[in-house]
């Protein structure tokens, strides 16, 4: 079944900032909605700002929408207007379907009373009658892995063991519309990875719709993805195009490749200048370098060292826009180890193909003695280049292979 | 504006409430008599909780009435203060009274609060918000529940034998819980609005049991007091709740009936402006 369960079309929500003010308006809708007035909403009043603005997206069944933006972006707001804790201001939200909210785990939970008894309490709250709690009890238990813990206090739980009973209770339903808002990322490992194998069973029969700031899980769960910025929304059917969207606005606030930049003297060596160059043309300093997927590409470094090192080992870390470490290159896998010349040398190390996926990244440089291992120069997060090329994937890097077909 | 365990299309847009018109009201009851069970949920969660780590435990519900009870009783002994004749006995008729004021006065009390103190249920979870209401108020009346058996007690201690109309009680006492639900839902929402609301609610219920006949029987004589007593509405409820305990029927119906109807009036009034203002005040709690 493809049918479309949400539907959102222009939804716009606005809150104001004033405590006083907030007050006052809402007098204001409280008398047009008894007058029988509509409430006609064309701008905002003063001190008000838009928390949603004309989002619109459709979300079918067995589809994951990922929700991504930076903080203060309107994500929650949105699933408290899909849920139906709040209504919007402008547009229309139409739900066929039960929903299921995993919001705010441990909503109405009573830290004085037991596990068991909480999770009807829970269950409850959540739409739960008391006779499918009587039906998925054991399965809740079971997957909290709680054991004899289910019956002491909850004000004695540990904020894993808390996080682990919520989520059993909140993801034991099969709702059609399932939203979650932040909730993968907690507990241990090997809780985080049941969670995220739940979540996956329940796409087959639902419309998942999640907020992450967590681009790995993103890119492994969603089949869409929503980026708010400011309150508007823009989709992408393609999650890596929207994940690289995100990941942009923070070079253009924060400048993430700037950091650590400068003086690292932490050993008897410098690294002076690092510079990443297509083997095409030579690269500008002072513009952004793009080096094509699968093509050539040189890294080069310039430094000088202090003391008398004979063998030197150097490693090149690529980091993504994340500073997540996507490649590494060391060059103790090649047969000589580097001599060190006693002056200012230059290292160009040649690539073959460039292999990572399209984005930004950066690179992480250090420089070690091969005797004793320890480091003599560092440098983080240096010589921001651009991949380009076609996204397909996923946000991984791939590797060339020959293709061989042949009739068995 | 629940989409909770139905297989239909649900939509949100604004003005619901402007388009719906006389259409909202099914929707209320429908979305209250689906949450029942919840409601039953949060009673017994509140209750569990609340008596679970003292040791006096349950007993501490009929303390506060029986202490003042006691205080009443002495008082009239020693007549400090000169009250009239009772169609009870005097302890039997102090601790009625006091019961029932306690239903109205810490139920009110309760709903007044209950929504400031949901937390993040108000602000993150979908439910009808009513539900908040109604289960602050179970807990009041499981305490007047056991003041049944301490009501039995007193009754066995003095000697006092009443009538079987005292089996009316309950039933006369519904439409005072329909006045409990109303004033609480209209003062729950102003409550979140004007914090203070829940501190001069607290001085007004001291008040307002000396301006109730529950430690002194209705006067009966013209002035000013005899004013205030009159058009309160829960004078005629404890009236007649003893009237059915001890004589057999009422002896002021008409008092009786219109604080009914005041109730009830109080009640769909209330809910009403409830569910209007509702919305708009949990966005800015």
């Amino acid at each position: 079944m493809s049918d479309i369960v949400v539907k959102v079309q222009g939804v716009s929500k606005r809150f104001c900032k004033n405590l006083k003010r907030t007050m006052f308006y809402g007098l204001q809708d409280i008398a047009r909605n008894v007058a029988g007035l509509s409430l006609k909403i064309n701008g905002l009043r003063p001190g008000e700002f838009w928390s949603v603005d004309n989002v619109s997206f459709d979300l079918k069944r067995g589809e994951c929408l990922g929700v991504i933006g930076p903080n203060g972006a309107g994500k929650t707001t949105l699933l408290s207007l899909l849920s139906g804790v709040i209504c919007p201001d402008k547009g229309r939200i139409e739900i066929r379907g039960r929903v299921g909210a995993l919001i705010q785990i441990g909503a109405g939970v009573h830290p004085m009373l037991t596990g068991r008894e909480n999770i009807y309490v829970s269950g409850a709250i959540l739409g739960l009658s008391k006779k499918e709690i009587d039906e998925k009890f054991d399965e809740i238990v079971g997957f909290s892995e709680l054991g004899d813990f289910i019956d002491t206090p909850v004000k004695y739980y540990s904020s894993g063991m808390y996080v682990r009973l919520g989520f059993s209770i909140a993801s034991a339903v099969k709702p059609d519309i399932l939203l979650l808002d932040e909730v993968l990322a907690v507990g241990d490992a090997g809780f985080r990875t049941k969670s995220l194998n739940r979540v996956r069973e329940r796409m087959a029969s639902s419309a998942v719709l999640f907020v992450s700031h967590s681009m790995p899980q993103v890119a492994r769960l969603a089949t869409k993805v929503l980026v708010m910025r400011s309150g508007g929304g823009r989709l992408y059917e393609n999650p890596e195009r929207g994940i690289n969207d995100y990941l942009e606005t923070f070079d253009k606030i924060q400048k993430i490749h700037e950091w650590f930049e400068g003086s690292n003297r932490i050993g008897p060596a410098q690294i002076r200048q690092i510079g990443v160059s297509s083997c095409e043309r030579a690269g500008d300093v002072n513009k952004e370098v793009s080096i094509e997927y699968g093509k050539p590409f040189r890294i080069s470094i310039q430094g000088c060292f202090e003391a008398d090192f004979s063998d030197l080992e150097l490693h090149i870390q690529f980091v993504d826009g994340e500073a997540n470490t996507v490649q590494v290159f060391n060059s103790a896998l090649q047969k000589e180890p580097i001599r060190n010349p006693d002056s200012p040398f230059r290292v160009n190390v040649d690539f073959e193909k460039m292999l990572l996926f399209p984005g930004k990244f950066s690179l992480n440089i250090s420089v070690m003695d091969v005797v004793t291992q320890r480091i003599l120069a560092r440098k983080w997060n240096a010589a921001p280049f651009r991949v380009l090329g076609p996204s397909y994937g996923g946000r991984y890097p791939r590797i060339f292979g020959q293709l061989c077909v042949d009739a068995v | 504006m629940s989409s909770r365990g139905c297989n239909r299309v649900v939509v949100y847009e604004p003005d619901y409430i402007v388009k719906a018109g006389i259409l909202v009201w099914s929707e209320m009851v429908r979305e209250l008599a689906i949450s029942r069970e919840l409601i039953w949920r949060l009673v017994i969660r509140d209750i569990a909780a609340r008596y679970r780590q003292s040791v006096l435990g349950v007993l501490w519900a009929f303390l506060a009435p029986l202490a003042l009870t006691l205080v009443f009783v002495w008082i009239k002994g020693k007549n400090v203060i000169p009250i009239g004749d009772t169609v009870m006995p005097y302890p039997a008729f102090v601790f009625l009274g006091q019961m029932i004021w306690l239903l109205f006065s810490r139920g009110v009390l309760a709903s007044t609060v209950s929504l400031v103190g949901a937390g993040t249920m108000l602000t993150r979870i979908s439910f009808p918000r009513e539900v908040l209401i109604l289960s602050a108020t179970g807990q009041t009346v499981f305490e007047f529940l056991i003041h049944i058996p301490m009501l039995a007690l007193i009754f066995f201690w003095i000697g006092f034998v009443p009538k079987w109309t005292i089996l009316f009680v309950p039933l006369a006492l519904i439409p005072l819980l329909f006045m409990l639900f109303g004033i609480g839902f209209f003062l729950s929402v102003i409550n979140a609005v004007i914090r203070d609301i829940a501190g001069m609610l607290g001085i007004v219920m001291t008040l307002g049991m000396f301006a109730t006949p529950v430690f002194y029987p209705p006067p009966s004589t013209w002035p000013l007091s005899f004013w205030i007593n009159y058009v309160n509405p829960i004078s005629g409820i404890i009236r007649a709740c003893r009237d059915l305990a001890s004589i057999g029927y009422m002896t002021e119906p008409l008092s009786y009936f219109s604080s009914a109807l005041f109730g009830l009036l109080a009640f769909f009034v209330g809910w009403r402006i409830f569910h209007v203002i509702e919305p708009k005040v949990a966005e800015r709690v």
